[in-house]
């Protein structure tokens, strides 16, 4: 059955077509730099093809005329790299010594290289290079190419910069209480952050480049011998299996690698705070990197982490317990509230008080549509200025909250299209939905299928719905730990930090579900 | 398709939610009246030494299903037959669960809605639930059985008020032969069943566990199902809890303040798939071994089709339904819980004292 299923999905995998340019094919013909310094600069020429944004600045050394002067090149893009470097670094001692050191053409061998590298050049960071691809992609990476003539070889210095955020406060998780900073889109500065949290020789990082065109440069990170090292090499081997053009954000690789695509769960967890990936790397986690976006992401992801926040572990632990049970509370209240009161409405009045039902049908008296179709318009309503406020510019964003308030609110029930208690619902529903924001999306789809299915057989539906999304949850995995897990299967340490936090000194570190043998 | 395990504790809590499955709904102990609990106590204690039969007989067989222990015992022909007759008794047993849940449904809460519906919808989950492994059914048990328990406890203490411990009274009014036959019933109807377990035995982590976990397992639900059993007659009274179909329901529906009717639905369902997909699960894996085939997987959809129509063929009415369970079912089920297991167990005795003889 489930082949039948797969065969139109096949459809939806990416066709392979080339994507290599017809220039890029001719370049990858020729490997070594070549001797001649024109040719160098015919070959740069032709695989930018005038691009306005390479520079190319011609300098010689030693005495012009008589042919003895040595043309030196150096190539970098601009606006990638900082100009003042290049102008300190390279030009101004190659300038500057060509006086005092009398530069020959004729002495032009390997051990100039050399010289240029260890006497000249004041940067901390040099390479040398053979390969020409090589030569290109470091100027790509924001390198500046000295490249000299006679000599086959370059020199990549690194010489990066250009325009980056500077660390601010995410926009996306707000603290009351704790560090405020927030990744930012260089991978750098990422890397940066987590070192300064995390100063063990043992938090290692990997580099990986991903993606034909991009050439994404992503960085696995974790503390050896905390992390399980079969995840590490699990989310190794899916990275290099990944066989894309682009990677342009975290959220691009976690299409890749997840273990559920066509699942409503997400089975990575993503983080754009410091603070919270370093907690999870020191718990045995892996942080995936991924230089030009600020989202980190975290697996493997289990469903008990949607109910954590970082702030939990800042704040008195006694209140953070009941912060936790109201965060669950969240979750069943957004996916099955609406779908119970539209089966106690339609199928099982007996289980509703006497009291709360008369107050109930009257407010009910007059509506021209049935619980279900109410409830189905207030959520699409609902949703319709959600996506609204996010969209919008920031101004006109007060203006959809006032109006939204004003059609959900006063009016509609003024209208008599849908009653009052439907409008508690679905504000209760909404607010609930906001308190866990990671699976906000998917929740939406789970309201609705409850939703039809408690419109079919009341409570007999909802109690069918919860089962088979609550077995599919079991089912679920992330990087071969079960998503359920501590709960189950059951690990009964790992429950101090699950709809409970225990104070922080009763806490293990490292949590047991990560190493249970299978 | 990597080979599915599954823990003591998942093991054991399969177990649990297996006994309690129809149980909950069904108990033929009340036959006995008042002395329900003391047939139930009968039952309990018969099922005991069953359960020792069949953890025997997996001790004497190490890593060895039911298929292949009928066959060390009675040869390839002979075993095979008996292991596909075994095969339609597991089936014919979640039929049985199946229409049991479903004519519950239909009787309490939604009279006019066809029977195969619910049958339907019911095996729906039971199919979603194999389909993604036994492994994953052990995890579902692992949440199921202490929301049972939570569930048990909680209608417990809320009937408390309606409760009458002059409802034991008169204790063996008629003697003991009502509550001696009644506890055969109740011996057979759910406590029997654990042979179905031999099946999923090979599935276990940790062998040399199983008997312990079983018979940890088996205390615990004699507790839980005491403690329903007791209930029921504390706050029904011997002559309403002979005459209901499902007692459960009716005292659900009479604890004062709050109408918890629908977790008694919850309830029966956790367990009732649990328990249909251990059935379902045991034919499968048993008609694989039998026919030597490579993947039970293909066999589960054809399964549970065919055991939702032989639910709707077995029974006409509720009250034929509820009569044949619990009069007709537990002869019928005499050979594959008694007398086979017997004789695979003296078979197997003798066939070790020949091995351990010619050895030495």
């Amino acid at each position: 059955m489930s082949k039948n299923i797969k065969k139109p999905l096949k459809y939806l995998k990416r066709s392979k077509t080339n994507t290599l340019t017809q220039a890029q094919k001719i370049d990858e013909a020729i490997e070594k730099i070549p001797k001649d310094i024109r040719n160098v600069e015919d070959l740069l020429k032709n695989t930018f093809e005038n691009s306005s944004d390479l520079i190319i600045r011609k300098i010689s050394l030693g005495r012009k005329g008589r042919n003895l002067s040595i043309p030196v090149l150096i190539i970098f893009i601009d606006g990638i790299i900082d100009k003042k470097l290049i102008n300190s670094d390279i030009i101004k001692p190659l300038m500057q010594q060509n006086i005092s050191f009398n530069f020959n053409a004729l002495s032009i061998n390997e051990a100039f290289l050399d010289f240029l590298k260890e006497s000249l050049i004041v940067n901390c960071n040099i390479d040398e290079i053979r390969d020409f691809h090589e030569s290109i992609d470091g100027i790509l990476n924001g390198n500046a190419l000295v490249y000299v003539d006679g000599i086959g070889k370059a020199l990549k210095v690194s010489v990066q910069g250009g325009n980056m955020r500077s660390v601010e406060e995410p926009l996306t998780e707000s603290v009351v209480r704790g560090p405020r900073e927030g990744f930012t889109e260089s991978i750098l500065t990422n890397t940066s952050l987590l070192r300064r949290k995390i100063k063990n020789s043992l938090l290692r990082f990997e580099t990986l480049t991903i993606g034909k065109q991009t050439k994404t440069e992503i960085i696995i990170c974790y503390i050896k011998g905390i992390a399980n090292q079969e995840i590490v090499d699990e989310v190794k081997r899916r990275l290099n299996r990944i066989k894309a053009d682009s990677i342009l954000e975290s959220g691009n690789i976690e299409e890749y690698i997840e273990d559920a695509p066509f699942s409503l769960f997400p089975t990575i967890a993503n983080s754009e705070k410091p603070d919270i990936v370093a907690s999870k790397v020191l718990e045995g986690r892996i942080a995936i990197l991924c230089d030009g976006t600020p989202f980190v992401l975290t697996v493997p992801h289990l469903f008990i982490e949607v109910l954590q926040a970082g702030e939990d572990y800042y704040s008195r632990w006694v209140y953070s317990l009941l912060v936790r049970f109201i965060r669950l509370m969240a979750f069943w209240i957004s996916t099955m509230i609406p779908a119970y009161y539209v089966a106690l409405i339609s199928f099982h009045q007996d289980v509703i008080p006497f009291k709360l039902l008369l107050t109930m049908s009257a407010s009910r008296e007059g509506i021209p549509f049935s619980a279900f179709s109410e409830a189905l318009i207030m959520i699409f309503t609902f949703e319709l200025l959600r996506e609204a406020g996010v969209r919008m510019p920031r101004p006109i964003g007060q203006a959809i909250s006032i109006v939204g308030a004003l059609v959900i609110g006063d009016a509609a029930v003024r209208a008599g299209l849908v009653s009052i208690p439907m409008v508690v619902v679905i504000a209760i529903t909404a607010i609930s939905s906001f308190i866990i924001p990671q699976i906000a999306g998917g929740l939406l789809i789970i309201r609705l299928l409850l939703l039809i299915a408690a419109n079919i057989v009341g409570i007999f539906g909802i109690i069918i719905g919860t089962l088979l999304l609550f077995i599919h949850m079991c089912s679920l995995k992330s990087f071969n730990i079960p998503y359920l897990s501590p709960i189950t299967p059951l690990e009964a340490s790992d429950l101090k930090d699950s709809f409970i936090r225990y104070p922080i000194w009763a806490l293990l570190l490292k949590p047991r579900s990560f190493f249970r043998k299978t | 398709m990597t080979e599915e395990k599954m823990s003591s504790y998942q093991l054991g809590m399969i177990i649990i939610s297996f006994f309690i499955g129809s149980a909950l709904a069904i108990n033929p102990a009340v036959i006995a009246k008042q002395d329900a609990w003391l047939a139930f106590l009968f039952g309990w204690g018969g099922g005991l030494i069953l359960l020792w039969v069949a953890i025997k007989i997996a001790e004497l067989h190490p890593k060895k299903s039911l298929v292949g222990i009928l066959i060390d015992c009675f040869g390839r022909v002979l075993g095979k037959l008996i292991a596909l007759v075994y095969g339609w008794y597991f089936i014919h047993l979640s039929a049985e669960v199946i229409r049991t849940y479903a004519s519950y449904t239909t009787t309490v809460t939604y009279p006019e809605t066809p029977l195969l519906f619910f049958s339907v919808s019911y095996s729906l989950v039971v199919i979603y639930s194999l389909k993604v492994g036994i492994e994953t059914i052990g995890r579902i048990s692992e949440v199921f059985v202490p929301f049972i328990i939570l569930v048990v406890l909680f209608t417990f203490s809320a009937s408390l008020s309606s409760m009458d411990i002059s409802n034991f009274q008169p204790i063996l009014s008629q003697g003991f032969l009502p509550p001696l036959t009644a506890g055969f019933t109740t011996m057979i109807l759910p406590f029997g069943e654990f042979i179905i377990f031999l099946m999923v035995l090979p599935n276990l982590n940790h062998q040399n566990s199983f008997k312990k976990t079983s018979l940890l397992a088996y205390l615990i639900v004699g507790c839980i199902l005491f403690i329903v059993v007791c209930r029921n007659l504390l706050v029904l009274g011997a002559d309403m809890l002979a005459r209901d179909i499902f007692p459960s329901h009716i005292v659900f529906r009479l604890i004062p303040g709050i109408d918890v009717a629908p977790l008694l639905d919850i309830n029966l369902i956790m367990a009732g798939i649990v328990k249909t997909s251990i059935c379902i699960y045991a034919s499968a894996k048993l008609i694989t071994e039998v026919f030597g085939l490579l993947n039970y997987r293909i066999l589960l959809l054809p399964l549970t089709a065919f055991a939702v129509s032989l639910s709707m063929m077995v029974r006409g009415t509720v009250m034929e339904q509820v009569t044949v369970t619990m009069e007709i079912w537990p002869i019928y089920s005499i050979p594959f819980q008694i007398i086979i297991p017997l004789t695979l167990l003296l078979f197997s005795l003798f066939n070790r004292k020949n091995y351990n003889h010619n050895r030495t």
